[in-house]
């Protein structure tokens, strides 16, 4: 039984395809986001399943999720990105107790319980500060590649400070130290700094280790160490990170076909 | 369509309210159909979804009137009273007077959204220096310099202190701007101090005595400025009957809260739920009247509730809200992602809990003043959400904050942690600006993400 | 000696100070490291910072806030929740022109001394009272004497800090002074400090309390062309009790003896706790009165005399332009920009402040403004 995950974010549309009963990964596919995000959605959809040789029919079940999610005409049902991601990391980290989420426009902090269900969330979706698009407009302001970040800032002996809770504002103050002489390592520096203590601020005086690290900013090198000393605790980067949204759809979907009866998991509330 | 309670929109209520008519719908003077207010240029009205019954019908055409109410007031020579911030405490003393009527103009804050910004009013308010980092209430300050939407006060009466901010600098300019504002003070309130004497507030907040009794002396000269006003004495007997009388809707709207949290099927919908909250704090400018909307709406819920009837899916998430939204769409936001309202604290619970009548009126009322939620510590604020949302068995816990509200930024989260921790519930929180369209999609990810916690809980 | 630390001009050092504790006089930093409140969208910066510097090492023994704004009041929650400082919230009133807003406010001082005795001080005496109220204003006269020759910069920064290290001994212009004014006169054998000559365009700086960081807007000013002429902010002289204006009962009146005061040569028409306290006189009255109804603030109800005091120095001082200093959501004095700009008969620039000082673009902007005016 096949079962579809899609992730329809604002920056990059994410689908993984499910071989159910073992759970094992089939196949995982990624896009940019487009003006069309119906299409794009049904597109990514449709090239996922023919690059492993599958029919639509072949499929069981698509769930979506995601800022777009409500556009993928090829789902049977929507899930927020919220359980997704709980539901990604706990197949990936049963352990972990605490999800940071760091995607291209929104930052999100999950608290779980032991069986992955979802006890309590926060949010950061108004601000581009502290998400994947800040350190974009880094890696374009300092003309170095977004894979470089990580080493450039291991680099670092004197992060600079990043004062600016706005990106745009932020983009201003790095214009300034860079005229002002400041290594290109300690702004990165200081930027990896400014995002994890935005994560901080989401998780508030108390989080519960173990903490998993998921979204397309944790794909970055250098992140994980930054985010583990802004909240004084280890951090597990979950594999694939960025899939950890389509791959929680995707097992969502499977439970909503055949809940088994040891898998007391939610099932998106479906 | 049937007579099966369900939400409907606008344009369905043109049908239905012929078909009541020709049923035989009886209607006060301010009754007709809804779809005239929108010619009057309350847009948004348009876009949400409304109860069916001729109960509810009643309620809104009785809120969308007011500013007519207030008007043929004025015309008729009677004493207007522009209440400020108190929120429940002023209206009921001003009632106790004949020929007086009193409103709040802080209400004006959803006039930018019934309006769909329209009226201007967020516009005049920038003009003056109060921008968007202020509360939407600033809406207040462009309806005075219209003066579209109530007629000039005869006095503007308005509790300082421990209030917000952003209120009581909007409520300053307004002075500046020449509406002399009649100022009283609402000390901080706190926990008595070892041996001091004490007193529990209606509320279910302790004080100190010596707090109600600076309470009670303001109202004292609020009373004043009213008989000075209205012209005519507010004696103790006029005091306790308006006591009385404020106390049988608070009465009707207390059950109507129990019946609505409570029920297995969600007899009434999350947006008239807070419409009908916010007549117990002036009556809508229309205290009898206010009762019998009220009673009309409770009857309605009962027969609802007594047949096992709702509006809302039998799994519908209970949910219980913090904070009043400047967007009236939020509450349907709400349902449409699974939820349904049970319990709220809008700011203004001091306005829903009964006056005391065991002590003299003056007393009372200043007992019943302090124990505004907002005048206290956040934690006691919280305390008390926690205990109604025991009462009302809910399931997540929604707190909006206010954009520009001065208090939200460290009572929001004060409170948030609190709750949490307490009652082990999930809680998130938005932000919902006068016209949250441009976030409806973010506003509705959060909510829908709180329903699927909490359903995933149930398990 | 055990400090009780606060940054709001409503505290009397003075009561403090007369129970026998040290009293510090906080301007909060924009700070690095740790802190134990974070940004955080609609929370003030000045209340965060506030909340962050009462918590830095070297900690007060107990800190005291107050609800001349919401902020800090609710920041007086979070802060005790979180600091482990015993922490005191002082109602002060915002009405101010009723009997009963001053009681409310005297009341609220007496509570605060039980607070400090609770901490292990010692109830003052009127006599001690009295006795440190005549050295706090002597200092306060001393400052505003030493105005010209501290320079615009240092003036300011004495104020803010304006405090004094526990009961006065001996004449407050010898040595003691050291702890209420920084700066050159620390040593009044010394020659007095010279400053710049006046040159450029004259501004005022008025608003809200300032940050640490904030003073530097003294040097970007002069750097610019432009020199501060009047600063009337918040925590600063601006807000300095007035004791001449308090009225007295015609009962106080009556007690005022006759002869020139032993101490200090003839009477100053200041309080009459300035003399023998054997007269039906009440310090702590007097106190209370000069703090509550002589203190402007935007939180006051009606703000008149606000305005009225900066309008009576605006015009004394004669600035061409005014820098008004406020911080992103501070409601209070926001609202108070659109008023000023309504009288003021001179450009009036915003200079709105976040978390940390601005850097480039506050620069640009005070830049700007001074060239619009020279």
């Amino acid at each position: 039984m096949i079962c579809v995950g899609i992730d329809a974010g604002s920056r990059a549309v994410k689908a993984l395809a499910l071989d159910a009963p073992g759970l094992e990964t089939i196949g995982a596919m990624v896009t940019d986001q487009g003006v069309q995000q119906q299409e794009t959605g049904d597109r990514i959809f449709a090239r996922l399943l023919a690059a492993h040789g599958l029919a639509p029919g072949d499929v069981a079940r698509t769930v979506a999720t995601g800022y777009a999610r409500n556009l993928v005409s090829a789902a049977d049902t929507t899930v927020t990105e919220i359980t997704c991601h709980a539901c990604g990391v706990h197949h990936r980290l049963a352990e972990a107790r605490t999800v940071v989420e760091i995607g291209g426009q929104d930052s999100k902090l999950l608290r779980l319980q032991a069986d992955g269900s979802v006890r309590d969330f926060a949010m950061n979706d108004r601000c581009a500060a502290g998400t994947g698009r800040f350190l974009e407009m880094v890696a374009d302001k300092l003309e170095v590649p977004l894979a470089d970040l990580g080493a450039l800032a291991s680099r670092s002996a004197a992060p600079a400070a990043i004062s600016s809770m706005c990106a745009v504002f932020a983009e201003t103050e790095i214009i300034g130290l860079l005229a002002s002489g400041t290594e290109p390592k300690d702004i990165i520096a200081g930027v990896f700094g400014a995002i994890a203590a935005r994560a901080t601020t989401l998780a508030g005086p108390r989080l519960e280790p173990p903490v998993a690290f998921t979204g397309g900013v944790a794909m970055v090198a250098g992140m994980d160490k930054a985010l583990a000393e802004a909240i004084g605790h280890d951090v597990a980067v979950v594999p694939d990170p960025q899939f950890t949204g389509a791959l929680g759809a995707a097992l969502l979907a499977a439970r909503q076909c055949h809940p088994a009866p040891e898998d007391r998991g939610p099932t998106g509330g479906m | 369509m049937t007579d099966a309670p369900e939400q409907i929109t606008l344009a369905e209520w043109d049908g239905r309210y012929a078909r009541l008519r020709s049923a035989g719908l009886a209607e006060p003077a301010y009754g007709g159909p809804l779809g005239r207010h929108l010619a009057g240029g309350d847009t948004r009205l348009d876009k949400l979804l409304y109860d069916n019954s001729a109960a509810a019908l009643r309620l809104w055409n009785f809120l969308l009137s007011e500013a007519d109410r207030l008007f043929a007031a004025g015309q008729a020579g009677k004493t207007i009273v522009a209440a400020m911030k108190d929120l429940g405490t002023v209206p009921v003393m001003a009632c106790a007077l004949p020929d007086v009527v009193a409103f709040y103009p802080d209400g004006a804050w959803w006039i930018p959204c019934i309006m769909e910004h329209g009226a201007g009013l967020l516009a005049r308010a920038d003009a003056l220096g109060i921008d968007e980092s202020f509360c939407p209430v600033r809406a207040m300050l462009g309806a005075f310099a219209s003066g579209a939407h109530w007629p000039e006060p005869d006095v503007l009466i308005c509790s300082v202190g421990a209030v917000c901010d952003d209120f009581s600098a909007i409520a300053q300019r307004l002075d500046g701007l020449g509406h002399p504002v009649f100022w009283w003070e609402m000390p901080a309130r706190r926990r008595p101090d070892p041996g001091e004497p004490a007193v529990r507030l209606p509320t279910g907040f302790t004080a100190p005595q010596s707090q109600v009794d600076v309470v009670r002396g303001e109202l004292q000269r609020v009373r004043g400025a009213l008989e000075t006003a209205a012209d005519k004495p507010l004696d103790d007997a006029a005091l306790a009957r308006g006591v009385r009388e404020a106390n049988a809707i608070r009465r009707v709207l207390a059950e109507l809260r129990r019946l609505v949290f409570t029920a297995a099927r969600c007899p009434l919908g999350a947006l008239e739920m807070m419409i009908a909250e916010m007549l117990a704090i002036h009556f809508c400018s229309d205290r009898d009247e206010a009762h019998r909307v009220l009673g009309d709406l409770l009857a309605e819920v009962r027969r609802r509730v007594d047949a096992g009837r709702g509006i809302l899916p039998a799994d519908a998430v209970r949910v219980f809200w913090v904070n009043p939204v400047a967007d009236l769409r939020a509450m349907n936001l709400l349902e449409r992602c699974g939820g349904r309202l049970c319990g709220t604290e809008l700011l203004f619970s001091h306005a829903l809990d009964e006056i005391p009548t065991d002590v003299g009126p003056a007393e009372a009322l200043a007992r019943t003043a302090l124990g505004d939620p907002m005048v206290g510590p956040a934690a006691d604020r919280a305390e008390r959400v926690c205990r109604d949302i025991r009462r009302f068995a809910a399931e997540a816990v929604v707190v909006s904050r206010i954009p520009g509200a001065s208090h939200c930024a460290l009572e929001g989260k004060v409170m948030h942690d609190m709750i949490a921790e307490k009652v082990h519930l999930p809680v998130v929180q938005i932000e919902v600006p006068p016209l949250s369209d441009p976030i409806a999609a973010k506003l509705r990810t959060r909510l829908e993400a709180l329903v699927e916690v909490a359903r995933g809980q149930r398990r | 000696m055990p400090t009780v630390a606060a940054t709001c001009p409503y505290v009397p050092g003075e009561w403090i100070a007369a129970h026998g504790l040290r009293f510090r006089r906080v301007v909060p930093s924009a700070g690095s490291g740790r802190e134990l409140v974070g940004a955080a969208a609609g929370l003030c910066p000045y209340a965060r910072a506030s909340m962050n510097s009462l918590a830095a090492e070297p900690r007060p023994d107990a800190a005291v806030f107050t609800t001349a704004c919401d902020q800090m009041r609710r920041a007086a929650e979070v802060f005790a929740g979180l600091a482990g400082v015993p922490t005191f919230l002082m109602n002060v009133p915002s009405t101010w022109q009723t009997p009963s807003s001053l009681d409310l406010y005297t009341d609220e001082l007496r509570r605060l001394g039980r607070f400090l005795v609770d901490l292990g001080a010692a109830a003052p005496t009127p006599d001690d009272l009295a006795r440190v109220m005549r050295n706090y204003d002597a200092a306060r006269a001393r400052l505003r004497a030493a105005r010209e020759t501290l320079g615009p910069r240092h003036y300011a920064e004495a104020w803010a800090r304006l405090d004094a290290s526990g009961p006065w001994h001996g004449h407050p212009a010898r040595g003691t002074l050291q702890d209420a004014v920084n700066g050159p006169l620390a040593n009044p054998g010394q020659e007095a400090h010279a400053t710049p000559p006046a040159r450029g365009a004259g501004l005022a700086l008025i608003g809200g309390p300032m940050l640490d960081v904030h003073f530097d807007l003294f040097d970007l000013v002069e750097r610019f062309g432009g020199r501060i002429v009047l600063t009337a902010v918040e925590g600063g002289e601006l807000t300095a009790p007035d004791f001449s204006a308090v009225p007295r009962s015609s009962a106080q009146q009556r007690a005022m003896p006759q002869h020139p005061c032993p101490d200090h040569g003839p009477p100053p028409r200041g309080g009459p706790w300035h003399r023998d306290t054997r007269a039906s006189c009440d310090p702590l009255a007097e106190l209370a009165r000069a703090y509550h109804q002589t203190v402007p603030h935007p939180s006051r109800r009606p703000n008149t005399l606000l305005h009225q005091r900066l309008r009576h120095a605006i015009e004394a001082a004669g600035p061409r332009g005014i820098l008004f200093l406020r911080y992103l959501w501070c409601d209070l004095w926001h609202a108070e920009l659109a008023r000023v700009r309504e009288w003021a008969a001179v450009p009036v620039l915003d200079v709105d402040v976040g978390d940390r000082d601005a850097g480039a673009n506050l620069a640009s902007r005070v830049q700007a403004f001074i060239e619009t005016l020279l």
